[in-house]
């Protein structure tokens, strides 16, 4: 079940469909983005939207509350990484990493992007990238497996990260089949990251992971040869032990394909909310009986290890059928936060505060 | 006589129901596109694919790819430049109730038809694309694709020559190697027409025990083009006396309990377009036929007898229908 290439227009988006705990409100914060995935927010406001089908990347500005969604550079190839760093937006396609300097400046008129960093391979399985930067001022990336199950070759299956202008690479991490999201813990300064676990073994089996970096450079977690830490491989858990990799700290169901995640480190939302992960399921595909499409929030105990994983938005999944897939989630200066679903092409915005004079929903704000 | 009046009501089923579909003027833009993929959803070209039956949203996602230059191939990249989203959903909807192309004339040697029935399953191709291959949603309809264009477009899958619209099909294919790709085209080429797509009127005009002779009967279309050209294609033409011959042969076997024997000879028949020789042969592999018959020592398999009653009723074998319904009751579709 692929995102539709047409965006849904905005008075269709599923909106009421939409179930969030007490108090919390979600509007259409832009739309008309077809396959909108990952979302970077610069300081001065604008809201950077990659996708992974189409070709384009969308900048929405925001100016006196008024908005526009702008293609700001299209014929790309699978551009789903994207990050902001220091003024410039670097974009992480299939086979190659670029940037555009002082993207702000350029919103009407960019120029097409300096590719940084090509020593990539080219498959189209898992080929597709996320890209963030992290506290040690360095891009991270994914290079996933070339296949559903395989031994990768040497080059994939890792995490690797590169200096800003694309020299010092280095593999941080390995044994992992496919990231779509990571983000560091804001205390501990560790990669947290979610990963696709296989198909075709069961329907139930094996769980989709969360996983953390602890020892950079040395942490494998276990693909092809270990699943969700506790299940060795049909075909290639031979001769390995579970014991021998890094173990997930939660497990996020099976298939259920664990995207974009953020830590919560706004002033909005309530207390128990604080440096808590929101995960974006994007919901299996291959499942007779769908799970995911959702938005679950993982809260964490001090050492950074898991305490409890429980719903936050639900209602994408609807009899078996999708009204949405949700992707990434970034947050605004006010501690709100944006959603991306791929399904609709659309940008939603969560808000905390009791109900406003009207119950109507902020629709075109 | 008989066939006078069969032939009435065929006809005035057509007029009652399906000829309005049939009559529908395709939207302006869309008839250049139809001179290569058939008026009637049925493509003459190699390489150009069958359109008829296909999922509108599998089509629209096509199509947008081909305006954006996401999948090259000309003329589609040119042709598809000016149309709007609202051009390429309205295709996509005409194409959709096309009606959807005709199995081969050749039912297909039994042989490869089983291996290929045995890699769509070993490679989950049923899971998405429909165990009848009719295509769900944005997975498009294989079922009796033109063989040249399935077997060029698992091959530029595979190589990446063609770009998915996401990478699923760069993902299932990389463990089938190139063989492997020759016989699912093979397979999905030849699938049998299952009972949905055989009109109203035809199967319920038939009640009889005794199937009609096909070979004595209307005269078989000619071999069109669509069909790739292999070595091997069978001859779909015997004389009604070898017929009978091979039909005797067989049910001798069969009551030897020769099962593997019997197959060959109903095979011959049923590939040349007996309809009483594929019920035969779709009942050498029905599970419950052989429990029935106390061969229990041999192996059935649901899919390929499937595929033989389909081919039965297709022939004009009404007795087949029963048998599908108990297969599917049995598999608890």
């Amino acid at each position: 079940m692929v995102p539709p290439p047409i965006a849904t227009p905005s008075d269709k988006l599923p909106l009421a469909k939409l179930k969030l705990p007490k108090n919390f409100n979600i509007e259409v914060y832009a739309s008309g983005m077809v396959n909108a995935r990952s979302l970077r927010i610069s300081d001065k406001g604008t809201v950077f939207v990659s996708t992974r089908l189409s070709d384009t990347i969308y900048a929405v500005t925001n100016k006196n509350g008024k908005r526009e969604v702008k293609p700001l550079v299209t014929g790309l190839y699978r551009p789903n990484g994207i990050a902001l760093h220091n003024g410039t937006l670097y974009i992480a396609e299939l086979n190659k990493i670029s940037k555009i300097d002082n993207v702000e400046d350029h919103l009407d008129d960019a120029s097409k992007p300096t590719v940084i960093y090509d020593d990539l391979p080219s498959d189209e399985p898992h080929g597709w990238k996320f890209l963030t930067v992290g506290p040690d001022n360095k891009l991270y990336f994914n290079i996933g497996a070339p296949c559903n199950i395989c031994v990768p070759p040497p080059t994939h299956a890792q995490i690797r990260r590169i200096n800003l202008d694309g020299s010092g690479m280095q593999v941080v991490a390995r044994g992992i089949r496919q990231v779509v999201g990571m983000d560091w813990h804001p205390l501990l300064n560790q990669l947290y990251f979610t990963e696709n676990q296989r198909d075709w073994l069961s329907e139930d089996l094996p769980q989709d992971k969360l996983n953390r970096l602890a020892h950079p450079g040395q942490d494998n977690f276990g693909f092809p040869y270990c699943h969700q830490g506790d299940i060795a491989d049909q075909q290639f858990g031979w001769g390995h032990s579970c014991d021998e990799f890094t173990k997930p700290i939660a497990l996020l169901g099976p298939h259920s394909a664990p995207l974009g995640m953020r830590f919560y480190t706004g002033q909005m939302f309530p207390k128990e909310y604080r440096n808590a992960i929101f995960i974006a399921r994007h919901g299996s595909w291959n499942k007779s009986k769908k799970i995911g499409g959702d938005i679950v929030v993982a809260k964490l105990n001090p050492d950074g290890t898991v305490k409890s994983i429980e719903p936050f938005i639900t209602g994408f999944l609807e009899n078996n059928n999708y009204v949405g897939r949700p992707v990434d989630i970034e947050l605004m200066k006010d501690g709100s936060m944006l959603l991306s679903d791929d399904w609709n092409g659309a940008v939603y915005r969560i808000t905390y505060g009791p109900p406003r004079v009207s119950m109507g929903r902020w629709v075109g704000h | 006589m008989r066939r006078a009046s069969r032939a009435r009501t065929i006809v005035a089923a057509l007029l009652a129901g399906a000829l309005p579909a049939m009559a529908a003027d395709p939207p302006e833009k869309l008839a250049p596109c139809l001179t290569c993929h058939g008026t009637q959803g049925q493509s003459e070209s190699l390489d150009v694919p069958s359109l008829g039956a296909q999922t509108a949203p599998y089509t629209v996602i096509q199509l947008f790819m081909f305006r954006k230059g996401l999948r090259v191939g000309e003329p589609m990249n040119a042709m598809s430049k000016e149309h709007g989203v609202d051009d390429l959903q309205s295709a996509a909807q005409f194409l959709a109730a096309l009606p959807p192309p005709k199995p081969p004339t050749d039912a297909g040697y039994s042989a490869r038809l089983e291996r290929g029935n045995a890699l769509a399953r070993q490679h989950h191709c049923v899971v998405c694309h429909r165990p009848d291959f009719s295509g769900y949603e944005n997975v498009p309809r294989l079922a009796n694709q033109r063989e040249d264009y399935l077997l060029k477009t698992l091959r530029d899958y595979k190589s990446g020559a063609r770009h998915g619209y996401d990478a699923t099909m760069a993902e299932v294919l990389q463990p089938v190697d190139d063989a492997q790709l020759v016989e699912l085209s093979y397979y999905l080429a030849h699938l049998p027409a299952f009972s949905a797509e055989v009109p109203a009127g035809v199967s319920t005009a038939k009640p009889t025990k005794t199937a009609p002779a096909q070979s004595t009967a209307a005269p078989e279309p000619a071999p069109s083009s669509l069909a790739a050209p292999t070595p091997t294609s069978p001859s779909s033409r015997l004389s009604a006396a070898k017929i009978s011959e091979l039909l005797g042969h067989g049910d001798a076997d069969l009551k030897r309990g020769d099962v593997a024997s019997a197959r060959l000879f109903y095979e011959r028949a049923a590939v040349a377009g007996d309809a009483r020789a594929a019920l035969r042969l779709g009942a050498t592999f029905d599970p419950t036929f052989l429990g029935r018959a106390g061969l229990r020592n041999v192996r059935g398999d649901s899919a390929v007898a499937r595929l033989w009653y389909g081919r039965a009723l297709n022939l004009g074998a009404a007795e087949a229908k029963p048998r599908l319904d108990n297969l599917d009751e049995r598999q608890g579709r």
